[in-house]
This record gives C-alpha cells, sequence and structure tokens, in this order.
C-alpha cells in the first residue's frame, strides 16, 4: 500500500492490469461475445445429462417442498417423491455417482451432494439416512421408538423428537458411532461453500 | 418447455466452463468433470438469481462457476494454497464488479489507436497468444509486435489506474 491509502500499483506491476483483462476476456467467453472451441460429442452428451439431471432434482426439490420431511430412509422416500413428481429416479441416482451398495444406496458422499442439490437440510438428510441405517442394523423401529417417548417429546419439534428417537434406537443396539460417522460424511459436504452461496 | 431450458443452459455454459476450468490449469479430464458438476448445481440455482443484485446474468453464473473453481482447488489440493490469482480474483457475491470491470477495460481499449486496440485483441482477449501469430496476421516482424504490445500494455495500465471500478478490484486484491 502506498500513501493516502492508494494501491502501489507500480510494486504490483502489471498483475492487476492482466487480472482486468482475464476477467474481461472470461467474461466475453460467458456473455457469448467469444465462442468456446467446438467440444467432443461425448462431451456435450455429459452436459446434456447433467441438465437432464438438474431438472429432476428440481421437480423432486418442488415436491419435497410441497411435502415436507416424511420419516422415511432416503430410498423410500426419493421413491415417493419421484413417484408423485412423475421423475425417472434411477437414471437420475446414476447420473449423481449414487448406486445400491450393499442394499443401500451410496457412497455417502455422493448422497449428501444429492440431498443438498435437493434441498434437505444436513438435520433431514442425516435423519433420513439414519433411518435407514437403522432399519438395515436391524434396530427397533424408530416409530416405535417414538411411541414410548411420546410422552417425553410433547413440545418438541418434529425432527428433534425424531433425532432423539433414532439415536436413541442406535445405541440400544450400539450402533450410535455408525451414525455419528454419518454425520461427519454429511456435514464435510454440507460444510462447503456450495459455490459462493 | 422447462427440458429445452436446461438443455440450452448446458449447451451454452457447458463448453464455457470447461474452457474456463482448463484455462485455470485444470486437467482435461479434471475441467470436464467440474464443468458438469456446474452445470447441474448451477442450473438449480438459476431462481435465484436477482438481475437487480447480481448485474447479468453471464457474470452470475461466471462468478458462480469461479467461486466452483475455488472451491475444487480447496478440496482436490488440500496440501497446495490457492494460486494468487484465485485468492486475488475470490469474487463471491459480487458479479456486479465484474461486468464493472469488464466495461472499464473495453472502455480503456477503444481509447487506443487501432493497431494497438488490434494488438491487445489477439494477444490478451483472443487466444492468439504468440507473437508470430500476431505478427503474421498484421504483417510485421514478430519483434515490432511485442514492442508495440508493451505500449500499448502501458497506456492501457496508465488509462486503467485511475479508474474507480478497477480500484475496486485492486482493493479486493489487496483484502484477500
Amino acid at each position: 500500500m502506498g500513501k493516502e491509502g492508494s494501491l502501489d500499483t507500480r510494486r504490483r506491476g502489471s498483475d492487476w492490469l492482466q487480472q482486468a483483462l482475464r476477467i474481461s476476456d472470461e467474461l466475453s467467453l460467458f456473455s457469448g461475445g467469444s465462442q468456446p472451441p467446438a467440444v467432443p460429442a461425448v462431451f456435450r452428451e455429459r452436459c446434456e445429462t447433467a441438465a437432464a439431471a438438474a431438472l429432476g432434482i428440481a421437480r423432486l426439490g418442488r415436491e419435497k417442498s410441497r411435502v415436507g420431511f416424511v420419516p422415511l430412509p432416503l430410498s423410500e422416500y426419493l421413491q415417493e417423491l419421484a413417484k408423485s413428481a412423475r421423475v425417472e429416479l434411477d437414471p437420475l441416482l446414476a447420473a449423481s455417482g449414487i448406486r445400491l451398495e450393499d442394499d443401500a444406496l451410496g457412497p455417502t458422499q455422493a448422497l449428501a451432494y444429492f440431498c443438498r442439490r435437493l434441498g434437505l437440510s444436513l438435520r433431514e438428510a442425516l435423519l433420513h439416512l439414519g433411518l435407514g441405517l437403522s432399519e438395515r442394523l436391524g434396530a427397533p423401529p424408530v416409530p416405535v421408538v417414538m411411541a414410548r417417548q411420546d410422552g417425553a417429546s410433547g413440545g418438541r419439534d418434529a425432527l428433534a423428537a425424531y433425532e432423539v428417537a433414532l439415536r436413541g434406537t442406535l445405541s440400544e443396539i450400539g450402533a450410535a458411532g455408525e451414525l455419528q460417522t454419518l454425520e461427519a460424511e454429511l456435514r464435510s459436504v454440507y460444510g462447503e461453500s456450495s459455490h459462493g452461496e | 418447455m422447462e427440458e429445452d431450458a436446461y438443455r440450452e443452459f448446458a449447451d451454452f455454459f457447458g463448453p464455457r466452463f470447461q474452457v474456463f476450468f482448463r484455462s485455470r490449469g485444470l486437467s482435461a479430464a479434471e475441467a470436464d468433470d467440474l464443468a458438469v458438476t456446474c452445470v447441474t448445481d448451477i442450473a438449480l440455482k438459476v431462481n435465484r438469481y436477482d438481475p437487480g443484485r447480481g448485474g447479468r446474468f453471464a457474470a452470475w453464473v461466471f462468478t458462480l462457476a469461479h467461486n466452483a473453481l475455488i472451491d475444487w482447488w480447496r478440496r482436490q489440493r488440500v496440501s497446495e494454497p490457492l494460486p494468487d490469482e484465485l485468492a486475488v480474483a475470490e469474487t463471491r457475491d459480487d458479479p456486479a464488479s465484474l461486468v464493472e470491470v469488464t466495461y472499464a477495460v473495453r472502455e480503456a481499449i477503444a481509447k487506443l489507436p487501432a493497431s494497438e486496440q488490434a494488438l491487445v485483441r489477439f494477444r490478451d482477449l483472443g487466444g492468439m497468444e504468440s507473437y508470430n501469430q500476431i505478427a503474421e496476421h498484421l504483417g510485421i516482424q514478430p519483434s515490432a509486435a511485442r514492442v508495440r504490445h508493451h505500449r500499448a500494455l502501458r497506456r492501457l495500465r496508465t488509462l486503467l489506474e485511475p479508474d474507480p471500478r478497477i480500484r475496486r478490484l485492486l482493493q479486493r486484491g489487496s483484502a484477500a
């Protein structure tokens, strides 16, 4: 920094100028002022598949906003949303890098990105995935635990009541650690900036 | 109708994302993957675009792509520091300022003599990078192309330095 709070542009040389020219050049590319070179058909197809996935997720997201949270494992919840929104789920999951692994959808990271794109909060995503985990591990059904807790859960918000029940049911079978691992994986994805937003 | 809009978005921006990421040092495979991810992620955010706040749509998309690149870099190259050019030009939430910079640059270039305008466009804004190519195109010696280009940049710097739009860019840079 030079005198009077001005910027020492001499010391910075032409860096700032190169940067300004670069921004101008790149924005011109994005504005259509300059044309990108032709791309291979394979890449164009990948882009179109990605756009179709965006459309599918947008439709599921609208349906999700309409129905709100439903305490189902993620795969069942998505199937219900897809049915109502008339979206083909399998190609959408495949395009998002999600596949069936040991009778469950995975990998967790791809699921987390998918949940975030869908507009699920971290808590909702963890509940959906946790309910699936609980079911696979043969833990007592969460609704039963919920019923047991009914008296105690009055006044809490619905998500909090499910969270308590889910933690309780997994603790009963000694699987609380697996839920924590799941939560850590989700947090690492949800903690990212979501492209500047 | 909705399908067409999404496809058009992909057809227009997909290749541009790819060129942009390649120009910022990603390998072809990395640029392809990130471009495809951006098509999905940014298309899903289109309803959040606010022309009043964010300037032109292209600038808004460019800002998100730029931020995606920063996120990618931080995720993939954890052990490497963010390159200076990305750190300096980090423009989160500020697509309008990019448009301002672009206008400032265009206006300044328009004030240069025609021959110098051509040199800057070829060398800095068009991708024709070598002085040999530029010289051939303009019918001059490569050494002359180099000298005139440097002169043009000097003039451009003098024109842009006091411009408040450029000063704001510099202030962001020093804050980064």
